[in-house]
């Protein structure tokens, strides 16, 4: 047996045990991460401590991540796998007890019947698993295998009086405690299942609770640790890499403008000098064309050197309301053109410190490439929230559109149930004039000053997507309160 | 071609003040004669002309009776088109520069009314161009108009620092370039064509 991690709640730190097995299951819910909810499945199934230690685990995780309703073992088997990078499995800390030598040998039996009840209930739900639909198989597997957990969480130092079911998320406690009474056939066979005899001393050896195999428990904490370190630093690369091909292509556009504007100038300026001398209307409208699409290059040069080189933002106080109810307005008339639905959710009157006009021209930008993306009748959803963003949960189980570090943001999603981008294309999806895009998102510069402004107010902007499936981009904004 | 000047006329082109004319006037210095019947100074030309030689201004302005302009661009073509837009114009005597270099000494040979200064030259920058000719209390009367395909706000507000009195963005309509120069030069702005 051993002691996972420590779960703090109000002063109060619960040691959970789990199985020596449970160790080796966990090594592969970390390893495999293509197999990792079917080994997180086989993980919990085998170690109600384990299942018991993620209920509490994902009813203490901050605002934002998991609040699932966990109506089976598969939801908390999904929730485990991806949670596994912000799980604190590390040695460092001292939170580690991979022997668990501070455990008493009774509380180690304890723990131990307790465990062996929970495996006969569940092996004994799981035998009628015929008669029952997936979901229902599903739901039982869990009721049975953490209907001890009131036992288990007071034996972890919750004391007999403690509240165990502000431990636990809603749902499950409430599921525990109305399972004495309940009339389902999920919670009727339940209680059957549970009435199973305490198990003899042999029957704990069985369960390997006090196996001899401690590798994988050893190796776990250094594994967890080494592959959050990675998963780190492949964010931070990808986001690096990012950067400075944006930046790049920044310093081109900069340069190639300033070259292209004065051949356009000799262009522009010879069609109006020929202008005025030529009396021939059909030669004056194409000197007037010649003219005018000069100037439109000159538009799109201008363009990409404000991206290249922008204004400095001028930081004030921001009613993020009042933003979001100005781009509502300046995209109506898009809106409409589209047959497309704008809905807009503020963040109540939540004022920061940020360029109001910046954010303004992007947020616009973002909306209107999300309407040009939608089919007619489509929905494009705006939503703000102030996001605190923990020091271990700055990795996202989505790098693509995760906070750009640790504190407190503001987090405007805009959502659209469009065509989703391919993965190649959504790697560009900041780039200027990208050329690879499906038809009608993002042509030019849209996206790529979203990018630029988001950077400008010191924050970020993220997209993620799936082919056929929508698109939410995600900025990133500090959310200073503005300054007394 | 003009025959007669005003005082204020006369400073324009020694590129001096009008009081520095009327008071070399009122002293005999600068000769000529008040318009009867009032108080008003007149000078004929070939008395300005004697002035100016005498006190080492250049006459090159007088001789042609046209406004100065050096066009510094290192784009050919440009300079180029800017050339043919004011000779069209008429009114303007024109030298080219294609790099700093050039420019500066042009600008103390040539004495120009006023400078098309591209900010973007091969040697160096136009803001520094601005600079030097603002350094020479001289040419305080030298309007200088930069053109450039940047587009950043700051940058422009840095020549106007530096002492460029306007700004046109590349590409630009030829009229608003003769217009500007016309305003800066106090002309009149119909004739061009």
């Amino acid at each position: 047996m051993w002691l996972l991690p420590c779960v703090t709640r109000e002063g109060c730190c619960l040691r959970l045990p789990a199985a020596d097995r449970a160790a080796a299951l966990l090594l592969d819910v970390l390893l495999a991460p293509a197999q990792a909810e079917t080994h997180a499945a086989a993980a919990l199934s085998a170690c109600p401590g384990l299942a018991i230690w993620c209920l509490v685990h994902a009813a203490q995780s901050p605002a934002g991540t998991a609040q699932a309703a966990f109506e089976g073992l598969q939801a908390l088997a999904r929730w485990l796998a991806e949670a596994r990078y912000r799980l604190n499995w590390s040695d460092e800390g001292g939170d580690w007890h991979a022997g668990g030598a501070d455990t008493t040998a009774e509380a180690r039996t304890a723990f131990a019947r307790l465990a062996s009840r929970a495996l006969a209930a569940a092996a004994r739900f799981g035998e009628g698993a015929g008669e029952w639909t997936a979901e229902e198989a599903d739901a039982g597997r869990l009721l049975s295998l953490v209907h001890v957990a009131p036992q288990w969480l007071s034996a972890a130092g919750l004391g007999p009086d403690g509240q165990w079911e502000a431990w636990l998320p809603l749902s499950v406690a409430e599921r525990l405690t109305g399972l004495h009474t309940a009339q389902d056939r999920v919670a009727v066979h339940v209680r059957h299942c549970m009435g199973a005899d305490l198990p003899s001393a042999g029957d704990v050896h069985a369960c390997r609770w006090l196996g001899e195999d401690r590798t994988a428990v050893k190796l776990l904490p250094q594994v967890a640790a080494r592959l959050r370190r990675l998963a780190e630093l492949e964010a931070r690369l990808a986001q690096l890499v990012e950067e400075e091909k944006l930046a790049a292509l920044a310093e081109f556009a900069a340069g190639a403008g300033h070259e292209i504007n004065n051949p356009l100038a000799v262009i522009s300026g010879r069609a109006q000098l020929a202008l005025r001398s030529e009396g021939n209307p059909e030669r004056r409208r194409e000197l007037a064309l010649i003219h005018a699409q000069a100037l439109r290059i000159h538009e799109m040069i201008a363009d990409l050197m404000l991206f290249a080189r922008p204004p400095l933002p001028s930081f004030a106080t921001c009613q993020i309301a009042e933003v979001l109810q100005q781009v509502r307005q300046e995209v109506a008339a898009t809106a409409a053109s589209c047959g497309a639905t704008v809905e807009m959710r503020p963040p109540g009157d939540l004022c920061i410190r940020t360029d109001g006009v910046q954010l303004g021209v992007a947020l616009r930008a973002a909306v209107e490439n999300a309407l040009q993306a939608v089919p007619p009748g489509g929905h494009v959803e705006v939503a703000a929230a102030v996001v605190e963003v923990p020091a271990d949960g700055a990795v996202s189980a989505c790098p693509q559109e995760g906070p750009p570090g640790a504190g407190r943001w503001l987090k405007i999603s805009i959502s659209d149930n469009g065509p989703g981008l391919a993965p190649e294309v959504r790697r560009h999806a900041f780039d200027p004039f990208y050329s690879g895009r499906a038809a009608g998102r993002g042509l030019g510069m849209g996206l790529s000053k979203c990018w630029r402004i988001a950077q400008l107010l010191g924050g970020g902007i993220g997209i993620a997507s799936r082919a056929g499936g929508g698109t939410r981009v995600t900025f990133w904004l500090p959310a200073e309160p503005p300054q007394a | 071609m003009k025959t007669v000047f005003t005082t204020g006329e006369a400073a324009k082109i020694c590129k001096v003040s009008q009081q520095t004319i009327i008071r070399c006037f009122d002293s005999g210095q600068l000769k000529g004669f008040r318009v009867p019947g009032s108080r008003f100074r007149r000078i004929p030309r070939d008395q300005l002309f004697n002035f100016m030689r005498d006190n080492g201004i250049p006459t090159d302005a007088l001789e042609s009776g046209k406004r100065k302009v050096l066009i510094v661009d290192d784009d050919e073509e440009l300079v180029e088109l800017i050339t043919d837009v004011l000779e069209r114009d008429g009114r303007f005597e024109i030298r080219k520069a294609n790099n700093g270099f050039d420019a500066g000494m042009l600008v103390k040979e040539y004495r120009p009314d006023l400078i098309v200064l591209d900010v973007m030259l091969p040697d160096i920058n136009g803001r520094e161009v601005c600079q030097r000719v603002r350094n020479d209390s001289s040419m305080d009367e030298v309007k200088i108009i930069c053109i450039s395909g940047m587009v950043e706000e700051e940058k422009v507000q840095e020549l106007r620092n530096a002492g460029a009195n306007d700004f046109l963005h590349k590409p630009f309509e030829v009229e608003k370039l003769v217009e500007r120069i016309c305003h800066l030069l106090d002309m009149e702005v119909a004739a061009s064509r």
